[in-house]
């Protein structure tokens, strides 16, 4: 759904030629960004990365409260289950209602008849399950009926009555959209002009005055055929949602073979400001009822609020205004939310520190650019200062509503502002689907685990200007960054990131100094140095930090050297280095023994292999 | 460099004039000889001289290259390691979601040649990626690391082609420091010992003498027949001819001399020969022993340790002594109890046992005779093994025999009668301890005790942090004159003086984890003793069974830091996993440097607006410049996450990094600069605790 933009020349009487330059500029600069954020749209709608939903500043689209989650037990679930069992049943009841279709009268200036036939279609297209190429399109004639034109007076009809059996499966193909076709065949009479303007937009009509009858178009009187006007009224969507509850209608007719290529948001009857409504003002009306009925009987009191996907929905009290379709689909929300009060949003698009176009939207929350509903003003603005960096925002309150002041973002340069890892690849979305087994990612810490306190929402954040601090703030804490090698400032792997680079005391340079030191001494001699070497390394290796772990350190060394030793012949020695750790107090003469006795072990367990 | 050309050059002239000279030698008059063969040594002195260097320089070439391949190849296995690692852990890439780049693609480039159509493809652009901050080469290592002074500069700092010409002054300050010496300045023409001694016997070996005549010489020299004893004068006049600022030829006559005695006494050398090797000789114990007694470090544990350049001799005097307890039953066949035929019942004593050996000694002399003749042949080292041993076993024979191994111990027991002159007697050692005073202390007068001292230590004036150094005045009391007490230090371990010496520090007795300011060893900034602090579990050998949280350094249970571009400037290191106040991140690991040293370092640092100085105490300096550890990446904040604490740790001060406040995962280190952590150390106890709060 578009929002409705509508060109507002400040100063249309300047038209001198800096003027115009300056507007081109301001068209250009303003171009690239919307056609960048559009593709992203169109993208974001094909393959989404987040869910709007989830936001924290979108909670309100949200659909699943989670409420419940915290009155939620275990044994409530064979509890809900059976009442969806039950509710099932209730559903295929409700099935069985029929469309209990009134029309009321079909108003139209021009039309000299005094009654007009209407011949009601119900069309249903039906598509394969696989290869949605294939549909085939029925359309039934249902009844012919004969309405009054321009009635002045409340006349009794009788009702039109749509069996059920019309929306159940009929055909062995699932029926998906259902669709009652309306055709009046007028008397001959003037074509009205052929730019018929809808807009697809399903408005509320709490503001609606089905007295709004007067017509000022001007139509030539020239053409003599037959024209044919029609409307068109989706029941059943794709998903077999209802989208026409009981209420009275007032549906705007179009010639049918109209060329509905011109439509436009910008423009509508030569650059005439057209108002949403004013399109009834223009074209043929039909003024009908619509009442759901259980076999016959008036209906409203079910609006259970069930999500059953089958279940037909059904709002009750709210007289709804249904406008020719061109676009099939209207979203639940559009459907559902209906504000009380009118809320215009005025876009002003600044360049060189001068307005050069303003838009309005009218109780639309909608973001002008992808199109989301933010249902409050809050989320739209906070989308909008997220989502297009392109531009600044600027909130300005107005007296009819909301300004909110566009400019372009100079300072934008493109850069990636998402967790590096991500650039680094390592990590992404999609990524547990890999098919040659589990594999190692890095540890990304994510919001989810930690809600810092969020500030309330104000719209005094809106008002100036974004500035660095706010922007380079780091509100997530954790690893959000790309680590690197102490020695080699190479990227760490995801493999390698459990893996202190510092975690052994003795790393190689320090090794190999140490041997390079004992063996620089002149007046040491050979088998000393290889002892002492030995000895180093196993003290370097294990860190030993206190007197009462040399008796230990002793043990270990003849595990791990004993062998070393025993081929180095160094067993002289190492009694030497056991008999000078004695004279340095560290250990007691029974450590020597039975250190050598265990050197003597080794020495005979090598001999014997 | 100018001047050494220039003189080449000369030098070649007076070459070429020499190849012209042979052949007017007959013309020569007699008394011209001794000029001609003037000029003829010292081109033979030039020609030699270049010859040796250009020798040296070949050398020096091929063991760089050497060096160069041997890295190579580590460099090599370590890449074949990492991959084989990285393969062996399955990872996968996935390449980067497509950032839409705000230039447009509309480029285009194509491909021209005379043979194929002209190929077109898009041109993208690249999106710009940070490159990654500069990083100067530094050596990681886990424990400080002691090193000298330097006398030389050991390079001219480079910072930029405009800074130096700005500021010439600098540079020339900084030569200053270092005398004007720069490492590796080229002295190819400048000769040092080696190469004289090189070339005076190059000369004189390879060239006829000069003292013998002329024609004769020239002779002898191809038949290479005797030399004479001594290189003739004749070449070190040349040799002073040719590098007058030698000196005189009768000083490098001298020269020569001395050089070549050293090196022929160094011939047969200086070391004890190997003790486990064929040419091993039979030495007193102190030659045997002499070089673990030097090179060992008792408080490293190592030998040649890289902190401590100073390592005291073992004292001797608190060693371990085995239990007096003799051996009373026969250790076998072989024993010499079974020789000396003495029951054993009122042998306990080993002083009483030895006057009964010597009452007997006349009388088992035959015996012991018959024994040594049947093949009793010592082993110049089995006897060095004895006189090692025997020092600690004393009169225990069995217990010596059992470590020599090679020998019975009627053996040992006779050999140690012949070498009963070498023994020192065994009680005067024992007089020269002083004597134990009871085991058991006043525990409870313990942290009052530590108290005082701290308590003293603060009042005192002067707020000075001294390097610990082992006492050693055998005799005396450690009193106003010990090295320990005037640079107010506590005794350690390592001290010479007795155990129960009043400045020893006494450990604490603590049962929680040391981590209050109820600990002593926490009150006095030190880390617990694993040696002194047994109730805590500082002594316990893994560290997972310890209780007491005062050990972290000693222990290195740091943290799992990550290096990141900084959120503020350069580098910066980031925390794995999350840390709790007061928890210990890592140690400021890195060189140990003088104060002045750190002065000279420090003027170049500051040019480079880049220091890793840490102030360790009033003597030393840390400097993680060269040799460090992660946490050297840890940036400066007003407001920082970390403290730093200099800590006696078993001796020595160590820089422990300390988490201020509660630290997440993922979160920047940071510690204020501004303190040193000499600093911290004065403000020991409650004033510190309250700054920080």
């Amino acid at each position: 759904m578009k929002s409705k933009k509508r060109p507002r020349e400040n100063t249309p009487a300047v038209d001198t030629q800096t003027e115009t330059v300056d507007r081109e500029q301001f068209l250009k600069a303003f171009e690239k960004p919307t056609q960048i954020y559009r593709y992203l749209r169109t993208r974001h709608q094909i393959s989404p990365i987040i869910l709007h939903r989830t936001l924290s500043y979108m909670k309100q689209r949200r659909s699943v409260s989670n409420a419940k989650r915290k009155s939620f037990d275990v044994n409530s679930i064979l509890k809900r289950v059976t009442d969806q069992e039950k509710q099932k049943v209730s559903a295929k009841a409700e099935r069985s209602k029929s469309l209990n279709l009134k029309i009321k009268g079909y108003f139209c200036e021009n039309e000299s008849n005094d009654r007009v036939d209407v011949d009601v279609f119900l069309i249903q297209v039906c598509s394969k399950r696989r290869g949605g190429s294939m549909t085939s399109v029925t359309k039934t004639l249902l009844r012919t009926v004969s309405v009054p034109v321009n009635p002045t007076k409340e006349e009794h009809h009788d009702p039109l009555l749509i069996s059920h059996e019309c929306f159940s499966n009929s055909h062995i193909l699932p029926i998906k959209p259902l669709i009652l076709c309306l055709c009046v065949n007028t008397s001959p009479m003037n074509s009205p002009m052929a730019n018929g303007q809808c807009n697809g937009k399903l408005s509320s009509s709490d503001d609606e005055q089905p007295s709004r009858k007067k017509r000022n178009g001007q139509y030539p009187a020239d053409d003599i055929e037959m024209p044919v006007f029609s409307t068109e009224v989706v029941i059943l969507d794709r998903n077999k949602k209802c989208h026409v509850s009981s209420g009275d209608y007032e549906f705007v007719l179009h010639e049918q073979g109209a060329d509905f290529k011109n439509a436009s948001w910008e423009t509508v009857m030569n650059g005439k400001h057209v108002q949403a409504f004013e399109v009834f003002n223009f074209h043929p009306t039909l003024k009908c009822s619509i009442d759901w009925t259980v076999n016959g009987k008036a209906d409203s009191s079910t609006n259970s609020g069930a999500t059953d996907a089958t279940h037909m929905q059904y709002l009750s009290e709210n007289q709804l205004m249904q406008l020719p379709l061109n676009s099939g689909t209207i979203s639940k929300e559009e459907e559902q939310t209906t504000p009380k009060k009118r809320q215009r949003v005025f876009y002003q698009f600044l360049y060189n520190n001068s307005t050069r176009h303003q838009n309005e939207a009218r109780d639309d929350l909608h973001c002008p650019w992808c199109a989301l509903n933010c249902v409050h003003l809050y989320g739209l603005l906070k989308h909008l200062r997220l989502c297009h960096a392109r531009f600044n925002f600027i909130y300005v309150p107005h007296p009819k509503g909301v300004r909110i002041d566009v400019t372009i973002n100079e300072r934008y340069d493109g850069s990636y502002a998402g967790n590096p890892q991500n650039l680094y690849s390592n990590v992404d979305i999609g990524y547990a689907f890999k098919r040659n087994g589990p594999v190692r990612r890095t540890p990304v810490t994510q919001v989810l685990v930690y809600r810092p306190k969020r500030p309330t929402e104000s719209f005094t954040e809106f008002t100036e200007p974004e500035s660095d601090i706010q922007i380079n703030r780091q509100f997530m804490q954790g690893h959000n960054r790309l680590y690197y090698h102490t020695m080699t400032s190479e990227v760490i792997r995801p493999q390698e990131i459990d893996v202190d680079s510092e975690e052994e005391t003795d790393p190689v340079w320090l090794r190999q100094k140490t041997v390079n030191m004992i063996d620089e001494f002149t007046d040491v001699n050979e088998g000393e140095k290889e002892l002492m070497k030995l000895w180093n390394l196993h003290v370097m290796k294990y860190n030993f930090i206190a007197d009462c772990q040399i008796p230990e350190a002793c043990y270990s060394f003849v595990r791990e050297h004993g062998v070393q030793m025993i081929k180095k012949n160094l067993s002289r020695n190492f009694l030497s280095h056991m008999v000078n750790l004695f004279d340095f107090s560290l250990i007691r003469p029974d450590v020597v023994h039975k250190t050598m006795q265990m050197l003597d072990e080794v020495d005979d367990s090598m001999h014997r292999s | 460099m100018e001047f050494e050309e220039s003189k080449s050059a000369l030098l070649h002239l007076t070459q070429a004039n020499g190849d012209v000279e042979p052949e007017m030698k007959d013309e020569m008059s007699f008394t011209d000889n001794a000029g001609k063969y003037s000029i003829d040594w010292k081109k033979r002195v030039k020609s030699e001289f270049m010859r040796i260097k250009h020798l040296k320089k070949y050398k020096k070439t091929d063991e760089l290259k050497a060096a160069f391949a041997a890295n190579r190849k580590i460099i090599n296995d370590q890449l074949t390691n990492q991959k084989e690692f990285l393969d062996s852990h399955p990872s996968y890439t996935l390449p980067p979601p497509e950032i839409l780049s705000h230039i447009p693609i509309t480029k285009k480039c194509d491909v021209k040649s005379n043979l194929m159509p002209v190929q077109t493809t898009l041109l993208r652009v690249l999106s710009s990626l940070q490159s990654i901050p500069t990083m100067y080469c530094w050596a990681g290592l886990q424990q400080n690391f002691m090193v000298e002074d330097e006398t030389v500069l050991h390079n001219i700092p480079y910072m930029g082609d405009d800074v130096l010409d700005k500021d010439v002054t600098f540079i020339e300050e900084l030569l200053k420091n270092y005398d004007g010496k720069v490492h590796g300045e080229k002295h190819c023409n400048v000769m040092d010992n080696d190469t004289f001694v090189e070339l005076v016997n190059s000369l004189w070996l390879n060239y006829p003498d000069p003292d013998v005549d002329g024609e004769e010489s020239i002779e002898h020299c191809n038949q290479d027949v005797q030399k004479s004893e001594f290189p003739s004068d004749a070449i070190f006049e040349a040799i002073s001819a040719e590098f007058p600022e030698k000196g005189s030829a009768d000083v490098l006559k001298e020269k020569y001399k001395d050089l070549i005695e050293v090196k022929e006494s160094n011939l047969p050398p200086e070391c004890t020969p190997n003790i486990d090797g064929a040419g091993a000789q039979s030495v007193p114990r102190d030659q045997t022993m002499h070089s673990f007694h030097t090179l060992f470090c008792r408080r490293c544990f190592k030998y040649d340790c890289f902190l401590h350049p100073y390592h005291p001799t073992p004292s001797m005097l608190t060693r371990k002594m085995p239990e007096t307890k003799q051996e009373t039953e026969p250790c076998g066949p072989h024993c010499y109890l079974h020789m000396v035929g003495i029951p054993d019942d009122k042998g306990d004593n080993c002083g009483v046992k030895k006057e009964e050996k010597a009452d007997i000694r006349s009388l088992t002399y035959v015996k012991q005779e018959k024994q040594s003749e049947k093949g009793d042949n010592w082993l110049p080292g089995e006897e060095s093994l004895f006189r090692v041993v025997q020092d600690m076993h004393r009169t225990n024979y069995c217990a010596i025999a059992k470590l020599i191994k090679t020998k019975t111990c009627v053996q040992v027991y006779n050999f140690a009668l012949k070498e009963a002159a070498h023994i020192p007697d065994i009680t005067e050692d024992k007089k020269l301890t002083p004597p134990r005073k009871k085991a058991k202390k006043k525990h409870k007068l313990w942290s009052m005790h530590c108290r005082k001292i701290q308590l003293k230590k603060d009042n005192n004036s002067s707020k000075m942090v001294h390097n610990y150094q082992p006492c050693d005045h055998p005799g005396l009391r450690c009193d106003e004159n010990c090295p320990c007490i005037m640079s107010q230090n506590f005794c350690e371990k390592f001290c010479q003086c007795s155990g129960d010496c009043e400045n020893r520090f006494p450990g604490c007795r603590c049962k929680a984890q040391c981590n209050t300011k109820q600990c002593p060893c926490f009150l006095a900034v030190r880390e617990c003793d694993p040696d002194l602090c047994q109730m805590c579990g500082a002594d316990q050998f893994t560290s997972d069974k310890i209780s007491c949280k005062n050990v972290s350094v000693q222990r290195g249970m740091k943290k799992h830091l990550l290096l990141a571009p900084s959120d503020i400037a350069g580098w910066g290191i980031f925390l794995k996993v999350p840390a709790e106040k007061n928890e210990f991140i890592s140690e400021y690991c890195g060189e140990i440097i003088s104060q002045d040293e750190a002065d000279r370092r420090g003027k170049v640092y500051d040019k480079y607006m880049c220091s890793f100085l840490f102030n360790l105490n009033n003597d030393f300096v840390v400097d993680a410049t060269r040799k460090g550890n992660k946490i050297r990446f840890a940036n400066h904040s007003v407001n920082p996450n970390c403290y730093a604490k200099v800590m006696m740790v078993n001796g020595d001060h160590r820089i422990g990094i300390f988490a201020k406040r509660p630290i997440q995962a993922g979160e920047e280190l940071f510690f204020d600069y501004r303190y040193g952590p000499t600093e911290q150390l004065r403000f020991v106890g409650i004033e510190r605790d309250t700054e920080m709060l």
